[in-house]
């Protein structure tokens, strides 16, 4: 499995390569660290250019290269890959596909890599998920609508928003059940991330009604004699309210929340948004939507 | 399917626009007073003024749909358009570009940094004050680019050989970086060759018949107004940054030694400041006969004829398409000229403004930096003056007065990154927040409207009356 972690500075992005590289761990997943940074306005792009090209020569490299080099150093700490493993050479870097990649000392050729882009974040997010590809991933925020609304719609692998997330604290995981086909999927990561994080579930389906349908039932016991087999605590809830104001409330700040992500047609998504794209704007904690 | 169309018209939402509100306008009848030509002229400068702030398309794509939009809307035939997009304005703007290259790669930014720290020490303040004032000066003569290139390395490896984090010395960096900066833009505009915009203005003001300002006569214009500003500048700077430390023994010492092992100045960079110098005489006292782009390409080809620089490193390192969007938009500039748009524009202006320019002069030369300081904190310089250029030349008033207000005013791009080549530079390590900018941006902007309404006021109207 391949995950993407998208990186953008040393301040704001340290929780997300943190639980990102706990859940790539959980998966035993090789690990893409992304760098996107915002590009030089296109009419000034030659004197940055040049500013860049003497900076090198006094040994002083670009912002996304230092980021790169903070984020191996952090990975080395949380020891996702062997702490005494060499450092990066920030000068060694090849171009291709329209970004750089910073290469990795040997031995983690394969488990991570460093890439390094410029622009718009969701589009260049997609070109990486387009190009080479990825399973899942990990953002921080999601509290900027228009942009979350545009990685859960445009981004097509499993995401994970970081939000608010407490590296000290025991979070448990919140699936939300229903009858949409993106539910077993979510159903199985769920367990996963589970058992590495020896933490229990709970299964919460919601109705807009009192009434639920045979089909919200059906998936709710699936999910729930999934989690027995897989010897996973759990408990089970079915709640009457608006959905993503349940998943919400139930969740707290102490749950990583756990959901399919909506196959609504894209246009009626793209005018009325989706359940799980109002659940990660309202939601308090991380959000991971299972594609 | 439906959702790449939909990825795709998001991406492209701009294009979209700007070119249905095209379309649109284009079957609007087209008010009173203004020529069809006009009125197709003004269509075009409002997309391209949407493609090139939004950056829909790659602006060499914007450069190239101005061509096919001048020609498509019979304002001219191909061979007037192509002929257009060749001026001594676009020369100069591809010369620096290839200059800019040719002297960075000389590696004098060791030079510099020593004379500079010779003159200053190691006082925090008194280094500010060196990077301020040297950056002023040598950017009103070579480009800003040219100059923070060189210059910015040298002040981050001042700050990192503090030996403290970046967030620890967050006064010192920003101290350091502004002066930098701000020392580029106040100086971009003291000489024609300070920058692009002025070349620009001096083709729009002879093509006019308004004036052919010589290299000198600019210098005579620009240069008290820039000299007035450093020492208020300085001090804005110390007012608004405050550094970590007062004293930089250890970071100096280091940095000297570092500059050090480099040795003396080899027989290639004093041919280099040789043919800078001689360029800058060509300036001076050629570019009123032959044209400052000419000089400018001259001067490239004395680079690349004595091996100082080799045209692979140009070709790679100067960014064509630039160039092709300067020769573009001062195409457009030239239409909204010579198709009354311009005059046009600045005639509804004059008369939203009423009486009160009639009554008090100064109120038309504040519209005109106001205008010129805002588009240019959202645009660039020479695109601000490419396109305000020809409407405030006839903004009725004195052609040179307004033209050399709308140049000058054309550098305060203080407030945002994109605002000028210089604080896109500094912006471009990553260090610094939008906020920083406009902490001290505002101001400078102040005090650079302040200084240049005294100019328009007091100072140029002598030197017209002559």
């Amino acid at each position: 499995m391949r995950f993407l972690v998208a990186v953008s500075s040393t301040i704001y992005s340290e929780r997300t390569l943190q639980i990102g590289s706990g859940i790539a761990d959980a998966f035993s997943a090789d690990l893409s660290v992304v760098y996107v940074g915002d590009p030089p306005q296109a009419f000034l792009q030659g004197g940055v250019n040049l500013a860049r090209d003497a900076m090198l020569s006094w040994d002083i490299h670009h912002p996304g290269v230092d980021v790169l080099r903070w984020a191996y150093q952090r990975l080395q700490e949380y020891e996702f890959i062997d702490p005494a493993e060499e450092q990066l050479d920030p000068n060694n870097l090849v171009a291709d596909a329209g970004r750089v990649r910073v290469v990795v000392p040997h031995t983690h050729g394969e488990k991570i890599r460093l890439i390094m882009r410029e622009g718009d974040p969701v589009d260049q997010l997609k070109q990486e998920t387009e190009y080479r590809d990825y399973q899942l991933t990990i953002v921080g925020g999601g509290s900027r609508k228009r942009l979350t609304r545009q990685l859960i719609q445009f981004i097509d692998t499993s995401l994970l928003f970081v939000k608010n997330f407490d590296p000290e604290g025991k979070y448990k995981l919140l699936l939300c059940v229903d009858n949409s086909q993106a539910t077993r999927r979510a159903v199985i990561f769920c367990g996963t991330v589970a058992r590495h994080l020896n933490t229990s579930v709970k299964l919460v389906t919601a109705s807009k009604t009192k009434r639920f349908g045979d089909d919200y039932r059906a998936a709710a016991e699936w999910a729930r004699r999934y989690l027995q087999r897989q010897k996973i605590e759990h408990s089970q809830y079915f709640i009457t309210g608006d959905p993503a104001t349940v998943f919400v409330e139930e969740a707290g700040s102490d749950h990583i929340i756990v959901m399919g992500k909506s196959k609504m047609h894209p246009l009626k998504a793209w005018l009325k948004g989706t359940k799980p794209g109002d659940t990660l704007l309202k939601a308090n904690c991380p959000v991971i939507l299972v594609k | 399917m439906i959702k790449s169309v939909l990825y795709w018209s998001y991406q492209k939402r701009w294009l979209l626009f700007a070119f249905l509100l095209g379309a649109l306008l284009f079957y609007l009848p087209y008010p009173g007073g203004l020529t069809p030509e006009g009125y197709r002229t003004l269509i075009i400068t409002v997309m391209v003024v949407i493609l090139i702030i939004s950056e829909a398309v790659p602006l060499p794509a914007t450069g190239l749909l101005i061509a096919v939009l001048q020609v498509v809307f019979g304002l001219g035939s191909a061979s007037t358009v192509a002929q257009s997009y060749a001026s001594d304005a676009v020369f100069f703007i591809m010369g620096s570009l290839m200059l800019a290259v040719a002297i960075v790669r000389q590696g004098l930014d060791a030079r510099l940094t020593l004379g500079i720290l010779w003159l200053t020490g190691n006082r925090v303040t008194s280094i500010m004050w060196g990077f301020f004032v040297i950056s002023l000066l040598l950017t009103s003569f070579m480009g800003e680019h040219t100059i923070v290139a060189m210059l910015l390395p040298v002040a981050l490896t001042l700050v990192r050989n503090t030996g403290r984090d970046d967030q620890d010395v967050r006064g010192l960096m920003s101290l350091l970086l502004f002066a930098l900066a701000y020392g580029s833009i106040i100086g971009s505009f003291g000489t024609p060759s300070g920058g692009a915009r002025n070349a620009i203005m001096i083709e729009y003001l002879a093509d006019s018949g308004a004036a052919r300002m010589s290299y000198l006569r600019w210098i005579i214009f620009a240069y008290p107004v820039l000299l007035i500003q450093i020492p208020l500048g300085g001090w804005l700077l110390t007012r608004t940054f405050k550094p970590e430390m007062v004293y930089l023994d250890r970071a100096v010492r280091k940095l000297k030694a570092q500059v050090g092992r480099t040795g003396p100045l080899t027989p290639q960079q004093i041919l280099a400041v040789a043919l800078f110098v001689l360029i800058l005489l060509g300036w001076i006292f050629l570019s009123d006969t032959i044209g400052i782009g000419i000089v400018a390409l001259g001067g490239v080809f004395l680079y690349l004829a004595t091996g100082l620089v080799q045209w692979s490193d140009l070709n790679q390192r100067t960014n064509w398409g630039v160039v092709l969007l300067y020769a573009g938009v001062i195409s457009l500039g030239l239409q909204l000229r010579d198709t009354g748009a311009a005059m046009w524009l600045a005639q509804n202006l004059v008369q939203v403004a009423g009486g009160l320019m009639e009554r008090f002069e100064v109120v038309r030369y504040m519209l005109v930096i106001g205008m010129s300081t805002l588009v240019v904190n959202i645009m660039s310089p020479s695109a601000t003056v490419a396109v305000l250029g020809p409407m405030f030349i006839n903004f009725g008033g004195h052609p040179v007065l307004l033209g050399m207000t709308t140049a000058i005013a054309s550098a305060f791009g203080y407030m945002t990154a994109v605002g000028s080549p210089a604080g896109m530079i500094i912006a471009s390590t990553g260090l610094l927040k939008a906020k920083d900018f406009v902490r001290a941006g505002w101001r400078f902007t102040l005090m650079s409207i302040a200084c240049l309404l005294l100019a328009t006021m007091f100072y140029w109207p002598w030197l017209v009356k002559e």
